[in-house]
């Protein structure tokens, strides 16, 4: 694989077992399934055919309407999920896949989620002693410390798993949706660090419904429509084509 | 970190080629991890207080005051210091089938987590087996405080207690390990698993010794690797005999068959786990 390359998919596939009819996934049901062999799921293609490569330092968007397998791919690309079909490279540290605030313990303080967070992520003990200044700062946490997560509005909340995955040592930061419920000061402060991350050579893939940003933040952007490339180019292309053919349907 | 390591991920049965991603810089470089999350699930559990403790020694008190009142009398003739022998089988037994049972549900529990970060999954099984680990390691404490108060001095065979409690905990986490996988898959495992630990329970000489049993159905309870552990275990405190190292090594070798089995078990099926955890 090419250096200059952070991922490269070629053929990527990934299908999911779905149920067809009213059976949970139980040991009882499986004995009458293998017994009767009347199957109780179907095959379900999330994403099929992806030929993709993103190079280092790039901000790359995808796009698409509900169900087209965005979140799928970035599953994928964060090495949550396995290929059912074709190949999938990627070159560097891809841990974390940021849905908001998920993953975290609403129950316990925004502190404990911070260290949770950041053992998550990698950040040896003494690192994050020496980052949560830095860390609270640009979550702007810094009077919630002791609050329960739980208890932080849902923009809040956001910004706690940002704030340290900024500032962990990874090479390929993929984000859902993570911009939705920030407000405005939030997303400028965000879109600043995401300029700043690319130019230190780091790969950031993004998904958004809010086209503007991709169109702003983006050189690059995949349309997806029902688990297939419908488009990968220009991020301006990419948004226009999604726009002109959701309005058609 | 590995900054500059290269991930290959195929289809399953096409050729692969790992050089993993994940960091690399000592051999087990998630130990910040165990800690973090263990201590968010003592929390979570225990709610982080003595009050909340005192409520995690009220079950064990109360089959305590229960099983002493009902056969004491009977049991009694056949034990010396019954009040230690039922207490020691009561809190390690409790140890092992709240750990299973936490273990059980633990990824589930963790969904969001498992969801959204890559880690090794046998941490989420760790975690909530040291989350009851520790509950009992407070039950443990108050357990030696009353067979003190009984007047049993401490004996130099109790310094073999931890190695006995290691066993058990490796125990728990193989069991765990598998019990864990499985729930994924089989949404009723919670229900067979209750009904398994409730017939486990009177097959283990917890609350009645194993001379009252016949001769020749007493193999098939020593067989139980936890039954084993819970002789040993009051063998040390009430006898003060320490465990044959045979017995010692056969039960280690019986926790890291298991433990290694699990995980092995996990690795093999930790993206199906993901995918039925997603859909």
């Amino acid at each position: 694989m090419d250096a200059e390359l952070a991922i490269r998919a070629e053929g990527l596939g990934k299908s999911y077992m779905i149920g067809v009819r009213e059976a949970r996934p139980t040991l009882l049901n499986r004995l009458r399934r293998d017994l009767i062999g009347r199957p109780d799921q179907r095959e379900l293609w999330a994403l099929r055919g992806l030929d993709l490569e993103i190079r280092r330092g790039e901000i790359f968007g995808i796009v698409g309407p509900n169900g087209a397998g965005k979140s799928t791919l970035l599953l994928l690309l964060a090495g949550i999920l396995e290929p059912s079909a074709g190949a999938l490279s990627v070159n560097g540290r891809t841990d974390p896949f940021f849905q908001l605030a998920a993953g975290l313990r609403p129950a316990l303080s925004v502190l404990d989620n911070f260290k949770l967070c950041a053992a998550l992520l990698g950040i040896p003990r003494v690192e994050f002693a020496r980052l949560l200044p830095d860390m609270l700062q640009f979550s702007g946490l810094e009077d919630s410390l002791y609050c329960r997560y739980g208890e932080l509005s849902a923009g809040m909340a956001a910004r706690l798993p940002f704030a340290a995955a900024i500032h962990a040592e990874l090479d390929i930061i993929v984000i859902d949706e993570m911009l939705a419920v920030g407000d405005r000061a939030f997303q400028a402060q965000c879109i600043k660090a995401f300029k700043s991350l690319s130019a230190e050579g780091k790969t950031l893939v993004l998904v958004s419904h809010n086209l503007e940003l991709i169109v702003e933040l983006c050189g690059r952007a995949l349309y997806l429509h029902g688990g297939r490339e419908a488009y990968c180019g220009p991020a301006q292309e990419a948004v226009k084509r999604l726009i002109a053919e959701s309005a058609a349907r | 970190m590995t900054n500059s390591s290269i991930e290959i991920r195929r289809a399953p049965g096409s050729m692969m080629y790992h050089s993993s991603a994940m960091p690399t810089r000592a051999p087990f470089p998630y130990f910040d991890l165990v800690w973090e999350m263990t201590r968010g699930e003592i929390k979570l559990r225990d709610q982080g207080t003595a009050l909340g403790f005192l409520w995690t020694l009220l079950h064990p008190a109360l089959m305590f005051a229960v099983l002493y009142g009902l056969f004491s009398k009977w049991v009694g003739k056949f034990v010396d210091s019954y009040v230690v022998y039922l207490l020691v089988g009561l809190v390690l037994w409790n140890f092992f089938q709240k750990a299973t049972t936490y273990a059980l549900g633990s990824f589930r529990r963790f969904r969001g987590t498992v969801l959204n970060y890559r880690f090794p999954r046998e941490i989420v099984v760790f975690a909530s087996v040291g989350a009851v680990l520790w509950s009992s390691l407070m039950e443990l404490c108050v357990m030696l405080a009353v067979v003190i108060s009984l007047g049993q001095p401490p004996r130099l065979a109790w310094l073999f207690m931890p190695l006995l409690l290691l066993l058990e905990i490796l125990l728990a986490v193989g069991t765990g390990l598998f019990l864990a996988v499985w729930s994924v898959e089989f949404q009723d495992l919670e229900r067979i698993w209750d009904v398994v630990t409730s017939a486990l329970f009177y097959l283990t000489p917890i609350f009645y010794p194993l001379d009252v049993i016949s001769p020749d159905k007493r193999f098939l309870l020593r067989l139980n690797p936890l039954a084993r552990i819970i002789g040993a275990f009051r063998d040390c405190i009430i006898a003060g005999r320490a465990p044959s190292a045979a017995l010692f090594l056969v039960l280690l070798a019986v926790g890291f068959v298991l433990c290694a089995g699990g995980i092995a078990l996990l690795r093999w099926r930790q993206y199906a786990l993901a995918d039925r955890l997603l859909v």
